[in-house]
């Protein structure tokens, strides 16, 4: 097991270098001149001259490489145009709001998706059932930007339920601590505020949880059937267990497994549909920042906080496969197999 | 697919398909009778072939120009000269949507193409020649999985610029990682098959063994991933062109018809609903096709988010 946790830490940090650099490829062999486009529009000649030498152009393209790894190894990312600030700052200032609503969105996920997806297969064929398969594999493509738009218009806009967008009200005044809105509200004392956090947070939330929610209870509901049918299911019946309690000690519990398998396409989702939602939302977080960057073609940005993502994902997703291993001793064989 | 388990193990994916899928010739004519067997994929192709059909006859079908633009009628509720009403530009909405579903449909394909023909032939000669080779492609398609599509798209766009073209490029790369460990992964299994050694035997090239032999046997999954990522594809350029990094003005696309919308909820709405219906039908289209022939060929690949 440690042996294998080290081979997966060891492969992530040469993926995380292949990453860094397939980065430095790809921005300097797209036909395009970087110094230009990384420039801000209507340069005059010298600026433009300024960022190429920053960049490194000038060079010969192995030490624009050295220099380039030298500068990612030392966390610098270069300076965003648009704030001036250094583009790490800018990034770790906004990355609790987006950890805020990704993580409420994965709440919500698991909250309502596994349930769901427990009854329609223990009711397997009935009305439910049929209901539940037939809304997921429309919900499932919905593209979450749109779905953005649409709960703002319907729940926002023409019945005002919810605000329509931010994470608090404009007038609403917060200390930011951890930057969690949610946590320092609680630190200072205010649980109204953390209301209306929470009430802020409700419909990106379940925006961005829409798509993945039908995903996980199809999944859910196929992956329980697969193991109700299962010989030791028929043996704990045998037994004289309660139904009940065969689906849910024998049954979930091992149902649960192929969930955590997915669980980095899940990351991905969260991920990028965390970028579109924060669009629409006004959400300040890291896809805003993003976004704001682009209009004003502050490139340095885009490229750094791409890189950042990229590793963040490598990261989480090596951890979830030792997880995974320590968890569940087939896994590990599967994957030691295939290493 | 770095954290794959148990039930998407890929190697007994592969030999079920193989078992499923047979002969060349009986192959063909199997296609056929699933598709008549199977309402889901009857419904599906009605969609997508109802979508692709509208957006080729688009010119033949409405009097107005998608990019015209006609200040006299900026904005106008749906009528019987507008069905579904005018956008900012006073363009008729409809015309563009119907427009909208060339563009959509048609890069949703090349996408898709552009992917899977280079991931594939790189999974069938990394799976056939194994070795270093094999090692060192392999840890090249990781990193590139460690980029979500939409990131890739940013860190191209970031160099050239926003357009359709370079996004549909970002959106090739993203997925050639899918059908490279795809067709690895079948080519690993097929080759150890006697008929390959036959050939072998018989002082066949490897070129030859390769698409004569092993690609024709690594279809059905192909087909399948290839058909449920459209539906993705399209989502992907609709998401980029929503947030102004893909089709640029005056491209009636589906996702950057709604760009900017949310100002219009106030005064439109009508200009927020058609083309994310149009997306959705779309997708839904893809999908079932894509979860009717799965079902059909190879019931095993059902965990598989393309």
């Amino acid at each position: 097991m440690l042996r294998f946790s080290l081979q997966r830490v060891a492969s992530a940090l040469l993926t995380a270098f292949v990453v860094v650099s397939a980065t430095f490829f790809i921005v300097r062999l797209v036909p395009g001149d970087p110094a230009t486009a990384m420039a801000p529009p209507n340069a005059r000649p010298a600026q433009i001259e300024r960022v190429r030498e920053y960049l490194g152009l000038d060079r010969p393209l192995h030490e624009q490489y050295a220099l380039y790894l030298q500068r990612v190894a030392a966390l610098d990312l270069g300076t965003s145009i648009r704030t001036n600030q250094p583009v790490l700052s800018d990034l770790t200032a906004r990355i609790p709001a987006s950890i805020e609503l990704g993580a409420a969105a994965f709440v919500l996920e698991i909250l309502i998706a596994i349930p769901i997806g427990i009854l329609a297969a223990v009711r397997r064929g009935s009305r439910l059932d049929l209901l539940t398969r037939l809304t997921s594999s429309t919900v499932v493509g919905l593209p979450v930007f749109w779905v953005s738009l649409m709960f703002i218009w319907i729940f926002a806009f023409l019945m005002g339920l919810f605000p329509l967008g931010g994470r608090l009200d404009l007038q609403t005044d917060l200390e930011s601590v951890t930057g969690f809105v949610l946590i320092d509200s609680l630190l200072a004392g205010r649980p109204d505020i953390t209301l209306e956090g929470l009430h802020h947070l409700a419909l990106p939330a379940l925006a961005l949880a829409l798509p993945s929610i039908a995903f996980w209870t199809r999944l859910m509901r196929g992956s329980l059937l697969e193991v109700l049918g299962e010989e030791y299911v028929r043996t704990a019946r045998a037994k004289g267990l309660k139904w009940r309690t065969v689906v849910m000690r024998h049954g979930v519990r091992n149902a649960m497994n192929p969930m955590v398998t997915v669980f980095g396409f899940e990351l991905v989702a969260l991920l990028t549909g965390a970028l579109l939602v924060e669009i629409v939302f006004a959400w300040p977080g890291v896809g805003n920042y993003i976004f704001g960057s682009l209009q004003v073609r502050d490139y340095p940005v885009v490229q750094g906080s791409v890189i950042i993502i990229a590793l963040l994902y490598v990261g989480v997703n090596s951890l979830v496969d030792i997880a995974q291993a320590r968890l569940d001793p087939r896994v590990l064989a599967s994957m030691q197999r295939r290493t | 697919m770095s954290s794959s388990s148990g039930t998407q193990d890929p190697d007994s994916t592969a030999a079920a398909v193989i078992v499923l899928t047979g002969a060349r010739g009986r192959r063909m004519r199997g296609i056929g009778a699933i598709v008549r067997s199977s309402g889901t994929i009857q419904v599906g192709l009605v969609i997508v072939l109802t979508l692709l059909g509208l957006g080729l006859l688009a010119p033949f079908l409405t009097p107005y120009s998608p990019t015209q633009i006609d200040l006299a009628n900026v904005l106008q509720p749906p009528s019987p000269a507008h069905l579904i009403g005018t956008d900012e530009l006073g363009r008729d909405q409809l015309t563009r949507l119907l427009y909208g579903a060339r563009v959509s449909m048609v890069m949703g394909f090349v996408g898709v193409f552009i992917a899977a023909s280079i991931g594939a032939a790189i999974g069938l000669i990394a799976g056939y020649f194994a070795g270093i080779l094999d090692d060192a492609v392999m840890r090249v398609m990781d990193a590139i999985l460690a980029f979500p599509a939409l990131l890739l798209a940013l860190l191209v766009v970031s160099v050239v610029g926003p357009g359709l073209v370079q996004v549909l490029i970002a959106f090739g790369i993203a997925g050639v990682p899918f059908y490279a460990r795809l067709m690895r992964t079948m080519v690993l299994s097929i080759r150890t098959r006697e008929y390959v050694a036959a050939a072998e035997a018989l002082g066949a090239s490897p070129f030859r063994i390769i698409f004569l032999h092993i690609l024709p046997n690594a279809m059905a999954p192909l087909i399948i991933t290839t058909t449920l990522a459209m539906g993705l594809v399209i989502v992907g350029l609709a998401s980029l062109g929503f947030i102004g990094l893909g089709a640029q003005p005056p491209t009636p696309e589906w996702g950057a018809m709604l760009s900017g919308s949310q100002a219009r909820f106030f005064t439109a709405p009508w200009l927020l609903l058609s083309p994310g219906l149009a997306i959705v039908l779309a997708v839904l289209g893809y999908s079932l096709v894509g979860d009717g022939l799965r079902d059909a060929l190879d019931p095993r690949l059902r965990y598989l988010r393309v």
